[in-house]
């Protein structure tokens, strides 16, 4: 009898125990998994948010406000800029396509988003609609692949939207949260993209005017100041990148950020909390090498006897440190399978829901080049933490056997 | 053969040195079936654990075949042990997590076909071929020690030491299982030191050896009841 067979007896033997300690390893594995998901839907999702627009102008505050707004589609936009704002960009030679944005009102947590179609054409040129054509006429609109899946809706379907960029957000003009004379009937229906577009709603730039066309304000000329929410610009170069921020940070009441540098904003708050998750992660997994250690030490106590038994018929002392270890990195090996797989299935589970709540597209079934890495570190921690209980049953003398 | 010279242990209690075992000689002849007994703490089981290679003495020679066992290392006597010497306990010591049959593969040095016929063929003679793969507590407590009796002897040992097997059962097992033992020592020409207190199982036995606490052997030979 080998050592891999005794020790898999002896796991088996003590079923609950080592299901708590295989439980314990699978839950760390499984966290670490899924932070290693989260991250790399993060910085893809990084990556992929702004696509070719460098640049994005906005009303003037928070830099990292305007882009998470205009482009992961959370929380509000900084304020509002003249359309005008638009116009003028448009004469720059500086710019090779840009866009204006226009948001306010959600469908159920869904924000709605008003901009040219193009926005959609230069941002995903390779993109095939799952369903349906691009907006054209006002009322219509394209969803994001997850908006059709969550709200069950389909080519030719109506629906109406709240105002405000968050479900449930009130607004101080009294007027009914829905407008219900204005009517959104779906066209199109976005791939999945796999970026925060996934979970917006396109329609045409004059819907929030025609919206809101009684809150419009006039100038003393008479005429509507038409406002947008933000413009995303992709620049001819760089050398352009820079003039245009230059020209529109000195606009009164406006300012240019460059998506890049937004974007690294917001991961480095995210990598604080990914810190803190990390050292949750770290403090599970000593928890898991601690109940292998207490495992193993309560199995070489009860089983002191079995030990003087195999020393009596001539097993050597390192057979018996062997089986130990043996049994702690088996322990620790199925722990691990278990605790990848649920890592996994559970990212798989949770992917949607956190989607929705934090915007991060998590790729359940994307294989991490660092499982690689989990596996080897789980495996040394297994064999280290069994050594100390291995060397205890290394000690057991024969004559243990005949002690009462 | 055994043959024992000049052999001394004792244990320290409160720092004093308690003598348990003086023997100035003896010899165990090949084939012989000897009942040990003595009060408790008359150093029965110490002899066994000495000959077996567990204990070193403090004094004195245990020869074995002409191999002179007190002069090997750990390493050395642990694995003369494994080839030549059998144990038997009273509390059977089987390991609970591995059924009847693995408590014995556990000690097979060979494997192959032969082997397993042998196996097969022990399973058949102590009568537990059907309960063979059986953890140990599926077994009654005879059945229990009729597998540690397998371990003990499949390896053919030219000793087999029993250290009151039959101290935890009842009189009727105890008897089946000490005649076959004798049955299995004789049939495999083995040298069989058994402790025992039970003085109508000693008759059994064709050589009996009492020994008397804080001295040595003081009798040998048969024993009357």
């Amino acid at each position: 009898m080998n050592l891999f067979q005794l020790a898999s007896k002896n796991i088996f033997h003590k079923k609950i125990l080592s299901l708590l300690t295989i439980l314990s390893v699978a839950i760390g594995t499984a966290l670490i998994v899924f932070i290693l998901l989260a991250e790399d839907g993060i910085e893809s999702g990084a990556a992929k948010g702004y696509g070719p627009y460098e640049l994005v102008i906005g009303a003037e505050g928070s830099g990292t406000q305007l882009a998470l707004n205009t482009f992961y589609h959370i929380g509000a936009p900084t304020g509002n800029i003249l359309h005008e704002a638009y116009e003028e960009l448009l004469e720059s030679d500086s710019v090779e396509e840009a866009y204006p944005i226009t948001k306010g009102d959600n469908y159920n947590g869904f924000q709605i988003v008003g901009t040219p179609s193009g926005y959609l054409s230069t941002r995903y040129p390779d993109a095939v609609l799952q369903e349906g054509a691009l907006y054209q006429d006002s009322g219509e609109v394209v969803l994001g692949a997850n908006v059709a899946k969550e709200q069950g809706l389909n080519i030719g379907d109506e629906f109406v939207g709240s105002h405000g960029v968050v479900a449930g957000a009130h607004h101080d003009d009294h007027h009914d949260d829905h407008h219900q004379e204005f009517i959104y009937e779906v066209v199109g229906i976005l791939p999945q993209l796999h970026t925060p577009d996934d979970k917006a709603i396109f329609t045409t730039l004059d819907y929030a005017w025609l919206v809101h066309q009684d809150e419009g304000h006039e100038d003393e000329g008479g005429h509507d100041d038409k406002e947008i929410t933000a413009i995303v610009v992709k620049p001819k170069g760089l050398i352009e990148l820079q003039s245009l921020k230059q020209q529109f940070d000195e606009m009164t009441g406006a300012q240019a950020v460059y998506s890049s540098k937004a974007i690294a904003d917001v991961l480095n708050i995210v990598d604080v909390g990914a810190k803190v998750i990390k050292f949750i992660t770290v403090a599970s997994i000593l928890i898991s090498a601690i109940s292998i250690m207490l495992s193993l030490s309560a199995s070489a106590a009860e089983r002191k006897k079995d030990i003087g038994l195999l020393r009596l018929i001539g097993k050597s002392r390192f057979y018996v440190l062997g089986e130990m270890i043996v049994e702690g990195q088996l322990l620790t090996i199925i722990g691990v399978v278990f605790g990848l797989l649920l890592g996994h299935v559970g990212s798989y589970i949770l992917s949607d829901f956190i989607f929705a709540y934090a915007g991060i597209q998590i790729s359940p079934w994307t294989p991490i080049f660092s499982e690689i890495y989990i596996i080897i570190g789980a495996f040394l921690i297994g064999t280290l933490s069994s050594i100390l209980p291995a060397l205890r049953s290394y000690k057991v003398q024969p004559l243990e056997l005949f002690k009462s | 053969m055994i043959s024992i010279k000049n052999l001394k242990k004792s244990y320290k209690v409160n720092q004093e040195a308690l003598p348990i075992v003086d023997i100035p000689q003896l010899t165990i002849n090949k084939g012989d079936r000897i009942a040990l007994s003595g009060r408790s703490g008359s150093g029965k089981s110490t002899l066994l654990h000495i000959i077996g290679g567990i204990l070193s003495p403090d004094e004195g020679t245990v020869m074995i075949n002409d191999v002179e066992l007190t002069a090997k290392k750990e390493k050395e006597r642990d694995l003369y042990r494994a080839n030549h010497i059998g144990y038997i306990f009273q509390d059977f010591h089987l390991i609970p997590s591995l059924s009847a049959e693995e408590n014995i593969r556990i000690v097979l040095r060979k494997k192959g076909k032969e082997t397993e016929e042998r196996l097969k063929s022990w399973f058949n003679k102590v009568g537990l071929y059907d309960r063979r793969k059986h953890l140990p507590n599926e077994l009654s407590r005879g059945q229990q020690q009729r597998v540690a009796i397998i371990r003990a002897l499949i390896n053919n040992p030219s000793i087999v030491l029993a250290d009151e097997p039959t101290g935890s059962l009842d009189f009727e097992t105890a008897e089946q299982i000490m005649e076959l033992l004798l049955e299995l020592s004789v049939e495999n020409n083995q040298t069989l030191l058994c402790v025992t207190h039970d003085r109508h199982l000693m008759q059994r036995f064709p050589q009996s050896m009492e020994m008397e606490q804080w001295n040595n052997v003081i009798s040998q030979g048969k024993v009357s009841v």
